[in-house]
């Protein structure tokens, strides 16, 4: 029975149900007068007249279910429930009532004179009924005529992860996902569809419906599902805000109604070096430089008495390195609402010693309906990690520790008699000391989080306000012992302290109206969005320390610097969407947003991004009612624009012209301060970055839904590209800059495969597989054939500037290499030979550099596998990429023989003596005739197909064990990276220095190594 | 009941969509932490600032060397000197469209002249009670102009015809505008800013501003070197009539580095020892002995100058402008083309100061004007007026009186005597063009090294100006060559 408040309240709600009622009639009749007229001619037809019927839809485990969908079959009228399952309508006895709700499966009932019918409904297990998160709303996956990927937690809850990027990782067509370090907390980087813009890669994050820049502020395991939306029809509800390379939607874990559960998994795992490289030993390393000595005729130089160790210093640097994890969730809910807290600790070792990432994360998600018409909710989620990192490729000059560990000389001992860190004999560190007199430590606070509120107003109308946030903040320290090496001695050491904080908040106002009649299902929303996000940066550095135990800037003497900087941006938007759908077989999607930002100039302040796609049921159709093995088919095809803003880092407010205040001169006696024109120079004009997509697919599920198959092909193209690109000195300034929009595409071209099967379906024995495959075709098209934007800068031998690996250039895909052509080595002379491309009988860099290859894939591929047998499963991670190349600029040092260096075992095959015939040049200090310049002589292929990630584990089975509370127990061992088949000869083909570039790609000069994993786990379920 | 639930819940919808109107402010930003042309040019603080920027540019490579460089090494006065591929390129009339002073004068230049567009452009709209009842923002507008006008001349004398930028917000890739127009621009500038210009005064604590004797000996030289010598001769008379300036007694006082904006300066760049403000120039030329360099030193006078100091016996100017430095003051090392000591060095400043000298670099002094109004009086067929003005310039320096009477003679005297008198200090070049591109010519391919071997150097029509810096081509579709390179 239930007690007197409800009652109250739902006496109170009837009179609203019955307002709202009366006004959709008049709605129905003011928007669409010829349904409404045909329902007055029916019911106008001498029939028994209708009665009013109550009744409560409720869920499998009794929880009623709110919004469901009831329907008069082959009538026109139909409403939904309420937030307590209830719902009100008048039927003729004769009717039969039609109940329907996403992701369950729909249920008819006979009203057979009852004035109550109550239904339970059960979940449906068909993917095709699965609800999609599209952005602004949800979808059935039966609805969607875009190219949208759907990735759920169950396909990633069977190991641990540690980054999202493994949540990510080979699950979708299309979508690749990049670790370009296996330093410990890294960034990774996820390309879709190729990368459809110079100025980014990444796609964008929207976390529980705020938009975020990355996805550091939540803790992976929190995940439980992931919508990819691939194609501007799907992405275009975005809009600008760098929706071009498409929109990743994150959902966190919530609680069930009506259930509370206990979540716990703990794990810990060793991590290894995939492969150590061959390197020379003490006398070959000497004989090594006697050669490139006596080849530059200079004299050999006196080596160290003390230099008389034999190390091979990557034993030095790589150690076997333990991580240890662990999460905790608590969740529940009432019929009223749901509830989440979570927990998670991660400590994470990395393979070269002192560098550790550490995380602590919780976060909690509330859903509460505080009446019929008002629910709030919010979602906070909040981590801090340690990250200690070593100076590696990324962030040092010759390459840093990973690469020291391979050019240091074995002979060189760690440390001298004086207890310092022993340097070779040109002055470069040895790893050791790199390692442990550099320390570099990073506290980040990461905070993303909601609140929402939604209202349930007439007409099926339903408004939703929700205020986001998301906080990073970061706490950089820099020390160099003022005591134990050369550089830090002559010094007397160095601190730097820096602290970030970007701050975004937004707001969303949304406004859905969700109404079916007859064959029609019209979901409609508009909205509005603002996004503000403002920056700080302080920083502070200095020199002389009296003391190695005090490391931070209160101890320095000497050298102090301040600085601080902060710059703010915003984007006001609007945008609305419509879904209709007719007979649940011809499907149609519009949108439109608009987008008004800051960052771009003035005069182009608004951007218009139109999108629209349809699809077709055929097998709704009644031709196809006889193809029995064919469940489902679905013909897609989409066309809409998105927008890239202008990137950030060079400027923020790119319609002013910057001055530089640093300008004295002297009048009379006094110096007066000045003002000059500096860079960047203003561009008041510079439009978005606008990419047209084109797709086309079709989605198919065969065999009763064991073997689904799904086909797209897509044709991008980003227009109003934007460069920085340096003005004639009279515009103002020396080698004056301005982001300017130039002609010309980014295009990106290609299909992609995702087939998945239950390949073999016993009692006790599963297999289901899924194969993803995508080709990317990527090509700059119409800009100046003259024009050549340098990218990748490589610092290689320690020259002092940077020589460029990657140039973005008319004609070439992004991530291409330029450089010269390596024909072999001459026989007569031992030096490499260079194509003389222009035959004008020398080789010039203006004439003879050419395109070597990109370092962006053209295919990838990906093959995921999961066998149960009993309470035993393995779940199994294939992937691989091909058609791109990776420049080893690690072998320009290990191979270059022009330095004091060591070498890796390949130089063992140098050229000696005229008539040698070999592919590894004259050793020559300092290399006079460049045969380590930038050329294909560094190229190798970086397709690689591995083994990601194995997990084998076992259920215990808790019929036993539910008295003392288990519910679940699950043992788990994984290994990652247990092979990986490659051509490429570095540690590993997943590689690129610089980090999640769009324009350089596929670099590897001492960048941190990936590793193999081996982890063990149990997942409690209390 | 039902009432106030709907109409709160539309209450809410209407808040929630009236936030937007009021966001504009959102993507409405101004830089917080930069320095822009929005938010600068409010004040008339800003405005003095802004021209103290366009000021600053007279600390570029092309006021610090290489205006000497161009005016004394293209010409008969100084050897490259140095190692620099570039500069012998300047000396040997080798210039090719990818020489880097080619490139970095045409760019200093004009970022001079931006700088002071920046001026031209922003002070007009700026309205500020500090320049209620003065003049001052007139000033500061005629400031900028002198200074642009400054650039435009180096401009034009240098590169022939140039593009001509006159505001910041214009044509981004122009093409080149004929000399003749350049000019026309140049004189309007300086006309226009001399009526505001502050006249010179000795108490002036804005020493090293542009004075309306500075416009106007500027004009001076911009109409003699278009040949325009009866507008020469009025802007002369201009300078001459003030009071104000007059000839250091001592010769040697103007290159002392102890005498900096004296009565003889018309223009003159201030160096300090303050940071931003300081002199790298001297180091760049002065020997071992003074410096402890022990590379090898620039712009290292000729011969055939040290010949035309001592046929004249003018040792005052001779001592004051070279420093000959023996075996015993060097490390050894022999700038080239010289093979052995004694090795003259320019020694117009005497302060090297490990590259932070304070010493002053004069751009107009009154005995250049004093010798260009006698050249304009020659010029104009009054050659027995000239005389006195280059005997007034000889008596300073202890020289007896000119012996030249005819016009010829006396075109020679001046151009012998502005050759010692005003040596290594930028002028010999321009002086050399307005006697004749075939006379430049014939100096030039006369040309003999310190051994006397002939240099050879070749020099056509073409050279005598410079090409267009082929970067700056390849960033401006517009820009053409010039004929020959």
């Amino acid at each position: 029975m239930k007690n007197l408040q409800p009652l109250i309240r739902r006496g109170r709600s009837r009179l609203l149900f019955k307002t709202i009622a009366t006004l959709k009639l008049s709605l129905l009749l003011f928007l669409a007068g010829l349904p409404s007229t045909k329902a007055n001619a029916q019911s106008a037809s001498p029939q028994p007249q209708p009665t009013r019927i109550t009744g409560v839809v409720t869920g499998e485990n009794n929880e009623p279910l709110s919004g469901v969908t009831v329907e008069i079959r082959g009538g026109t009228t139909g409403t939904s429930t309420n937030n307590k399952g209830e719902y009100s309508l008048s039927a003729r006895d004769s009717a039969t009532l039609v109940f329907s709700y996403i992701g369950y499966s729909t249920k008819e009932v006979p009203v057979g004179g009852e004035h109550v019918v109550n239904a339970q409904l059960q979940p449906s297990s068909k993917a095709l009924d699965q609800v999609v998160v599209i952005g602004y709303g949800t979808q059935r996956k039966a609805d969607i005529t875009s190219a949208v990927s759907t990735i759920s937690v169950k396909d990633v809850s069977a190991r641990p992860v540690i980054s999202t990027s493994e949540v990510l990782a080979g699950k979708a067509p299309g979508v690749q996902v990049f670790q370009p370090s296996g330093a410990p907390g890294a960034d990774f980087s996820v390309r879709i569809r190729g990368i459809a813009s110079p100025n980014g890669a990444e796609p964008i994050y929207v976390i529980d419906g705020v938009v975020a820049a990355d996805t550091k502020s939540i803790d992976p395991n929190t995940i439980e599902s992931i919508s990819v939306l691939k194609d501007a029809a799907a992405a275009g509800i975005y809009g600008a805000a760098g929706s071009t390379n498409g929109v990743v939607l994150i959902t966190t874990k919530q609680g069930s109604k009506g259930k509370t559960r206990t979540d716990i998994n703990a794990y810990t795992g060793i991590q290894q070096i995939t492969k150590k490289l061959d390197v020379l030993n003490g006398a070959q390393y000497k004989s090594l430089l006697q050669d490139e000595y006596s080849n530059a005729h200079m004299t050999f130089p006196t080596l160290p008495n003390n230099f008389t160790a034999n190390n091979n210093w990557q034993d030095q640097v790589y150690h076997t390195a333990v991580q240890t994890g662990a999460n905790a969730s608590f969740s529940g809910g009432s019929p009223k609402g749901t509830w989440l807290l979570g927990l998670g600790y991660l400590n994470q070792d990395g393979i070269v010693h002192t560098s550790n990432f550490k995380r602590y994360s919780v976060n909690f998600k509330i859903d509460q309906n505080m009446n019929d018409w008002l629910s709030v909710g919010s979602h906070l989620s909040y981590n801090r990690s340690y990250t200690t990192t070593v100076s590696d490729g990324a962030s040092a000059q010759h390459g840093g520790t990973i690469l020291a560990a391979l050019t240091t000389p074995p002979i060189v001992p760690v440390k001298d008699a004086q207890g310092v860190y022993a340097a070779n004999f040109d002055g470069t560190n040895n790893p050791v000391g790199n390692i442990y007199d550099n320390s570099n430590s990073t506290a980040t606070n990461n905070l993303l989080g909601d609140i929402h509120v939604e209202i349930k107003l007439p007409f099926d109308l339903k408004y939703r306000s929700q205020v986001g946030l998301s906080l990073e903040q970061y706490n950089y320290n820099y020390f160099l012992n003022p005591f134990n090496n050369a550089y830090g001695i002559s010094i007397q050491g160095s601190a730097t302290n820096t602290s970030q904080e970007v701050l975004r908040y937004t707001l969303d106002n949304t406004l859905t109206w969700n109404r079916s009649f007859g064959d029609h299902k019209i979901t409609a929303v508009v909205g509005t969005e603002t996004i503000n996000e403002k920056y700080y940066n302080n920083s502070q550095s200095g020199r002389g320390f009296a003391t190695s135990a005090v490391p931070t800037l209160n101890a320095a003497s000497s050298n102090q610097t301040v600085y601080s900087y902060q710059t703010d941006w915003g984007v006001l938007s609007y945008f609305g969407r419509v879904n209709y759908s007719y007979q649940d077989k011809y499907l149609f999607t519009g949108s439109i947003r608009t987008d008004g930002s800051s960052r771009v100039g003035v005069n182009n302040q608004y951007g218009y991004f139109p999108a629209f796609s349809g699809g077709w049921r055929v097998s709704k159709e009644n031709f196809m009612d006889n193809v029995k093995f064919i469940e489902d088919l679905k013909v897609r095809a989409g066309w809409g624009e998105t927008g890239n803003l202008p990137p950030s880092n060079v400027t923020v407010y790119p319609s002013f012209s910057s001055l530089n205040p640093g300008a004295p001169y002297i009048f009379g006696t006094n110096v007066s301060p000045g003002v000059v024109l500096a860079n960047p120079i203003g561009n008041p004009n510079l439009k978005w970055e606008a990419g047209q997509q084109l797709n086309l697919g079709f989605d198919v599920t065969v065999l009763k839904g064991r073997v689904t198959l799904s086909g797209d092909y897509y044709n991008k193209k980003t227009k109003h590209l934007i460069f920085l690109q340096t003005l004639p000195a009279t515009s103002g300034n020396n080698d004056g800059q301005q982001l300017v929009n130039l002609p010309g595409y980014d295009r990106n071209r290609g299909f992609e495969i995702a087939l998945t099967g239950s390949v073999i379906k016993t009692k006790d024995f599963n297999w289901t597989a899924t194969i993803n495959t995508s080709f990317n075709n990527n090509r700059i098209s119409g800009l100046d054939s003259a024009s050549t934007f340098y990218y990748g800068g490589i610092e290689y031998g320690g020259g002092g500037t940077n020589q460029y690996v990657s140039v973005v250039k008319n004609g070439l895909p992004l991530g291409a290499f330029y450089g010269y052509k390596a024909l072999g080595v001459d026989p007569a002379t031992g030096n490499e030979r260079f194509a003389d491309l222009n035959h004008d009988g020398s080789v010039d860099a203006d004439h003879d550099r050419t395109y070597l290859g990109s370092g962006l894939p053209t295919f990838i591929y990906s093959f995921v596998n999961s066998f149960t047998y009993k309470n035993f499963g393995l779940d199994l991670l294939f992937d691989g990429v091909g058609g791109n190349k990776i420049f080893n600029a690690s072998a320009i040092e290990t191979q270059g023989m022009s330095s004091a260096n060591n070498a890796t075992a390949e130089v063992l095959h140098r050229w000696e003596k005229p008539g040698d015939v070999t592919d590894v040049p004259i050793a020559r200090f300092s290399d006079s005739a460049q045969n380590s310049r930038i050329s294909s002589r560094f190229i190798q292929n970086g397709a690689f197909f591995r083994l990601k990630a194995a997990t084998l584990s076992y259920h215990l089975s808790t019929d036993r064990l539910k008295h003392i509370g288990i519910y679940g127990m699950r043992f788990y061992v994984t290994g990652q990276n247990l092979f990986t088949i490659t051509g490429y000869k570095g540690y590993n083909p997943e590689v690129n220095q610089q980090g999640t570039s769009s324009t350089a790609l596929g670099i590897d000069y001492g960048t941190y190594p990936q590793s193999r994993i081996y982890t063990v786990g149990v997942n409690l379920e209390l | 009941m039902q009432k106030k639930y709907s109409s709160l819940a539309f209450l809410l919808v209407a808040a929630g969509t009236a936030i937007l109107p009021a966001c504009n402010k959102t993507i409405d930003k101004n830089p917080i932490s930069s320095l822009t042309t929005t938010n600068f040019y409010q004040t008339a603080k800003d405005a003095e600032s802004g021209l103290t920027g366009a000021y600053n540019s007279l600390y570029q490579q092309y006021y610090i060397w290489d205006y000497q460089t161009n005016g004394d090494a293209q010409a008969d006065n100084c050897y490259a000197g140095g190692n620099n591929p570039d500069n012998f390129a300047i000396d040997n009339f080798t210039l090719n469209a990818l020489n880097g002073n080619v490139t970095r004068d045409w760019q200093g230049l004009y970022y001079g002249v931006a700088n002071a567009n920046a001026v031209l452009d922003n002070v007009p709209a700026i309205n500020d009670v500090t320049w209620n009842g003065n003049t001052r923002k007139q000033q500061i507008l005629a400031e900028a102009k002198f200074l642009r006008a400054l650039h435009y001349f180096n401009l034009v004398t240098t590169y022939g015809d140039v593009p001509l930028v006159i505001t910041n917000n214009g044509n981004v890739y122009p093409p080149r505008t004929a000399a003749a127009t350049v000019y026309i621009q140049i004189e309007n500038d300086l006309i226009s800013a001399d009526s505001s210009l502050l006249p010179a005064s000795g108490s002036n604590p804005n020493s090293g501003r542009a004075t309306q004797g500075s416009a106007d000996a500027l004009l001076a030289k911009v109409y003699a070197q278009q040949g325009k010598y009866d507008s020469c001769l009025i802007w002369c008379n201009k300078v001459l009539a003030n009071n104000y300036y007059s000839l250091l007694p001592n010769y040697a006082d103007l290159f002392d580095g102890n005498h900096k904006n004296t009565v003889e300066s018309l223009f003159e760049i201030q160096h300090g020892s303050a940071s931003g403000t300081t002199n790298y120039g001297p180091e760049l030329l002065l020997p071992f002995s003074l410096t402890g360099d022990t590379w090898a030193k620039f712009n290292l006078p000729t011969n055939d100058l040290i010949q035309a100091f001592r046929s004249e016996n003018d040792t005052v100017r001779l001592d004051a402008s070279v420093y000959f430095s023996v075996a015993a003051d060097t490390s050894g090392a022999i700038p080239p083309p010289y093979t052995k000591f004694p090795v003259p060095f320019a020694y117009k400043w005497k302060q090297a100061a490990g590259y932070n000298s304070p010493d002053n670099q004069i751009l107009i002094r009154l005995a250049d004007i004093i010798l260009l109004k006698a050249e304009a009086l020659n010029q104009t067929g009054q050659p027995a007026q000239a005389i006195p003005l280059i005997n007034q310039i000889r008596t300073r320096v202890h020289l007896p009186n000119t012996t030249a009477v005819t016009q010829t003679d006396v075109a020679a005297a001046i151009l012998k005597e502005r050759r010692l008198e005003l040596a290594l200090e930028g002028h010999r070049w321009l002086d050399l063009l307005r006697a004749g591109a075939n006379y430049t010519i014939s100096v030039m391919n006369s040309q003999v090294d310190p051994s006397g071997s002939p240099l050879n150097y070749g020099l056509t029509t073409n050279k005598l100006v410079w090409p267009v810096p082929q970067s700056e081509r390849d960033l401006d579709v517009n820009l053409s060559q010039n004929p020959g390179y």
